[in-house]
């Protein structure tokens, strides 16, 4: 409830305003190009720590926005 | 004036709380436990005027009140439930620097400080009936009122003033009636409650008959109510004889607030509320947290089962986990675990809420999700059109005819709203590359003036939306998707053309653009007679004029019969629906809603994505690898997971079967000799074929799909695809 | 809590531009229209001004009547907002704002003496409504 994303473009808004994307991240046991590429789809990292997640602003300029945040305390520590 | 106590009439005076009002009728509200005054215990906790759990230390007597005891260990209470006419809370939001809880001393520094340093502030001062109930994350703090929830967003600080909570005592009997704290004791007996004579162990409270005591408590005897209490001082046992107990074992933080948001750096606590606690002796024996009922012995289980953390004791034994949060086991719960483990460890975390509320206090501020309606949403209603949420739409699902509806369609002519088709507009230098890298087909060979239906997959190679791409000219593409699908789908577009750095213009104009589709074997005549001579022939879009309207016309068919679909500007969306239905009037027309084109395009074979293709349907299992060009020389998107899920072997298919005299309900099971063997995603009663009609997605079984399937006791047998007009010419004619 | 049974939404017919963000900044409305920024690479002209000229070969522009809108007194705007959106309205004036109110996409346009509300037309008989009930539900 009422956790707060800044929109670049449109301001601080709720989080009720997002929608979530996932930002791959791949392990780095996986060093094949190819197998990078590949693996993004059925594999990845479920990163407990600084993630960085992309989220769509539905609600205000639809576009995508970036953030880092840390997912054991479920704090924004950055907007990109 | 009287209160109504388990339906029973009570006397009241004006100005006391509920509380004394039914000691003073000799009826505890839970039956025992030591009571606080202080909103910390759930001791007094009641049922008042339809709201349970409620503290009664804390609420006023009112004439024909109506209270009803819960019960300590009992059943639960009745779901809470508002006043009548309380059915509307209002949540407004506050925006401000600081939130300063608790109006006590603290609280009043606390807010001379704020002030004084320039900043905006909300002061929440719950003897001035603004009770907070929660700090959730931003930080935002929630308080209620008499007339409306607050929402306070606050920028800075969140000061949480609430004072100190007294220590209850842990032995056997504590859930006894007649003990009190020091200050329940002074204030009970400030409201007229005869306590009788009560032994004191520590402060003695004013103008109490009372005989002080010393020593550790060793046990509380009584039937019901206490009748002797039994400390221990230098290794000897004493028993005394007494009206009640009042006890004062020190203070400890009242800051459930603070707990809640004990991560966020903008929430501090001040005054009594940032103290330390005072830590009891080890509890040995008694009730620890009288909320969930965990005894000192249900903790030394969970400590034998190896537990040492606060919070996993919390989580495994449930203390701490009812309606005071904590305040009365935290003291004994730290106590217990630092004489086994030797270390103090931090109080645990606390949950909202930490002041009943009403069903319509918590739904305040809540919306029921908005619907979306097309400009032909008063049409359809003037036309008696019975509309049915799909997606986010209101959508006619019939017009109370479903089968003239349907012939309509199949022997005339008929129009459908189909506005709430996604429907966007690209352009940029790098269009024709980013059509290539997000489509699987080869966008290429689409020539202006042509259409070309397609999937979109994923990176999974799954397919989650369908729909269109015709080539407008100029390097100009118009793209259409379904109705549920536009908003991802647009999300997806814009992430992929910044992942993959396409220099795109990308609208969306969904809301701005409607759509008619004019179909059925009479819908071309009726358009000729109207003036259109320039329809554009099968799978080819052309801007023509219809009665007037600027339509930018498609060919292509979901219903099976010829069709056009006509997009145009939603403002002259009511025009053209008007002139067609006009126009239609000689040749029989006839609107049709959804339960109309399900079973049309059903017939046809053709596939609404989402419920035919779950979340994992691959083109190859539904069929659909002629709409997948693994040729083209782009990467794209979902290619990379089909060269890899292609070496596997298929394991289950979508495909036609049909029942001659029963019509299975979609998602029914198919088995075959009692095993499962798929799953019904769509089916029909086809009025044309006369027998019903389905979608099965269905599992091979060892290496062999099933012809023949036994659904709810009937027998379904396999079919080509599609059910009716095979050659298509009907479509296409 | 504020309500005000009878603010009708027409449907605003605008000129929509896609284009870049460099092209975007230097677009100029006409004395007498109102310019909204909705993304860094999209505006809205109303009313609309179809020859407009954008640096930009791949500008898309299009008549456009995606959304509805109605005039709100400023007074009563201010005291309905608090009570539909969780986001703190601008000060300046004049000022564009968007986000979500009454969970519906909405765009304002502050006046001194009136705001501008802009909704997607689908939902425009969805926040009438909201607005003739004063609140939630
Ligand atoms: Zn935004």
């Amino acid at each position: 409830m009422s956790m707060n994303i800044s929109c670049p473009f449109c301001g601080d808004r709720p989080l009720e305003e997002f929608a979530y994307g996932e930002v791959y991240d791949i392990p780095e046991s996986i060093t094949d190009p190819d197998e990078r590429n590949l693996d993004r789809a059925f594999f990845y990292n479920n990163t407990a720590g600084v993630q960085r997640e992309a989220w769509f602003h539905s609600y205000g300029c639809r576009r995508w926005i970036y953030i880092q945040r840390d997912t054991i305390t479920d704090r924004i520590v950055k907007h990109e | 004036m009287k209160i109504i106590v388990d339906g029973t009439p009570i006397e009241a005076e004006a100005g006391e709380s509920v509380l004394a009002a039914m000691l003073k009728a000799n009826v505890h509200p839970t039956g025992g436990g030591c009571l606080c005054c202080g909103g910390d215990c759930p001791h007094c906790l009641a049922t008042v005027d339809g709201v349970s759990y409620m503290r009664t230390c804390q609420v006023h007597v009112h004439p024909g009140q109506v209270v009803q005891r819960h019960h300590y260990g009992q059943v639960e209470p009745p779901m809470p439930q508002g006043n009548a006419g309380s059915l509307d809370v209002p949540t407004r939001h506050v925006f401000c620097d600081a939130v300063i809880i608790g109006g006590g001393e603290s609280g009043q520094a606390a807010l001379a400080t704020a002030q004084a340093a320039g900043q905006t502030v909300m002061a929440l001062d719950a003897n001035q009936g603004q009770e907070a109930i929660g700090i959730y994350a931003g930080p935002m703090v929630v308080a209620k009122t008499a007339t409306e929830m607050l929402q306070i967003h606050a920028k800075q600080d969140v000061i949480v003033a609430t004072g100190a909570a007294e220590i209850q005592p842990v032995a056997p009997g504590n859930m006894l009636a007649g003990i009190y704290t020091t200050r329940a004791a002074e204030q009970l007996a400030q409201q007229g409650v005869q306590l009788g004579k009560v032994a004191v162990l520590g402060p003695v409270p004013k103008n109490v008959w009372h005989f002080p005591i010393t020593g550790r408590i060793v046990r509380f005897e009584g039937e019901g109510a206490v009748s002797a209490v039994v400390v221990e001082q230098d290794g000897v046992e004493t028993t005394h004889a007494c009206d009640g107990v009042v006890v004062g074992l020190g203070f400890h933080p009242r800051n459930a607030l603070a707990r809640q948001g004990h991560d966020m750096a903008q929430v501090r606590t001040v005054g009594d509320a940032a103290l330390a606690s005072d830590i009891p002796p080890c509890p040995v024996s008694g009730v620890v947290c009288p909320c969930s009922g965990i005894t000192v012995d249900d903790l030394q289980y969970t400590w034998d089962s190896g537990f040492r953390e606060l919070e996993l004791v919390k989580r495994s034994t449930l203390a701490g986990t009812g309606t005071c949060q904590g305040s009365c086991c935290i003291p004994h719960m730290r106590s217990f675990l630092a004489d086994r483990g030797k270390e103090l460890q931090a109080p645990f975390t606390a949950r909202p809420v930490t002041k009943q509320l009403t069903v319509e206090e918590i739904a305040a501020g809540a919306h029921f999700h908005p619907q979306a309606e097309t400009a032909l949403h008063g049409e359809h209603i003037a036309l008696g059109a019975q509309m049915e949420r799909s997606g986010s739409w209101w959508r006619p699902w019939n017009y109370g005819n479903y089968e003239a509806e349907y012939w309509a369609v199949r022997e005339a002519v008929s129009i459908m709203d189909v506005s709430t088709l996604g429907k966007m507009l690209l352009s940029g230098p790098d269009a024709l590359e980013f059509l290539q890298m997000i489509y699987p087909t080869n966008v290429k060979t689409i020539k202006p003036g042509r259409s070309r239906y397609v999937l979109m997959l994923n990176d999974r190679g799954y397919v989650f939306d369908d729909g269109l791409i015709a080539n407008e000219g100029n390097g100009v593409y118009a793209l259409t998707f379904t109705s549920g699908g536009s908003s991802n789908s647009e999300m997806f577009l814009r992430d992929r053309a910044e992942t993959f750095g396409m220099d795109i213009r990308l609208v969306n104009r969904t809301w701005g653009l409607s759509a008619i589709n004019v179909t059925g074997p009479l819908a071309k005549a009726m358009l000729q007679k109207m003036g259109v001579s320039d329809l554009p022939n099968w799978l080819e879009h052309k801007h023509i004029d219809v009665a007037g309207i600027a339509c930018h016309a498609y060919r292509l068919s979901f219903t099976g019969e010829w069709s056009v679909e006509l997009h145009h500007a939603a403002q002259d969306s009511v025009a053209l629906w008007r002139a067609l239905l006009a126009a239609g009037e000689e040749f029989g027309i006839r609107p049709h809603g959804l339960e109309t084109l399900r079973t049309l395009r059903l017939e046809k074979g053709h596939i609404i994505v989402g419920p035919d293709t779950g979340f994992d349907g691959t083109a190859r299992r539904i069929h659909h690898n002629w709409a997948v060009n693994m040729k083209k020389p782009y990467d794209f998107v979902g290619k990379a997971a089909i060269i890899r899920t292609n070496k596997t072997e298929l394991d289950k298919e979508l495909v036609g079967m049909t029942i001659p005299d029963y019509t299975p309900i979609e998602g029914d099971i198919a088995f075959v000799d009692g095993q499962y063997a798929g799953v019904v995603t769509s089916s029909a009663w086809s009025p044309v074929l006369k027998k019903a009609v389905m979608l099965v997605m269905l599992q091979y079984i060892d290496g062999v799909l099933p012809t023949e399937v036994t659904l709810s006791g009937h027998t379904a047998t396999r079919v080509d695809l599609p059910f009716y007009d095979k050659e298509s010419a009907r479509a296409r004619a | 809590m504020p309500a005000h049974n009878h603010i009708e939404f027409t449907r605003l017919i605008a000129t929509r531009i896609a284009t870049t963000a460099a092209a975007a900044d230097k677009l100029h409305a006409p004395a007498g229209s109102v310019m909204i920024r909705t993304a860094i690479d999209e505006t809205l002209i109303f009313p609309p001004v179809p020859d407009i000229s954008v640096d930009d070969d791949y500008a898309i522009i299009i008549e456009d009547g995606s959304y509805a809108s109605a005039w709100l007194d400023i007074d009563f705007a201010l005291r309905w907002l608090p009570y539909n959106c969780a986001w703190e309205m601008p000060t300046v004036r004049p000022a564009f704002a968007q986000g979500m109110i009454a969970d519906i996409a909405t765009k304002l346009y502050f006046e001194q003496e009136r705001v501008l509300m802009i909704v997607p037309a689908p939902y425009a008989a969805e926040m009438a409504a909201h607005l003739a009930h004063g609140g939630h539900a």
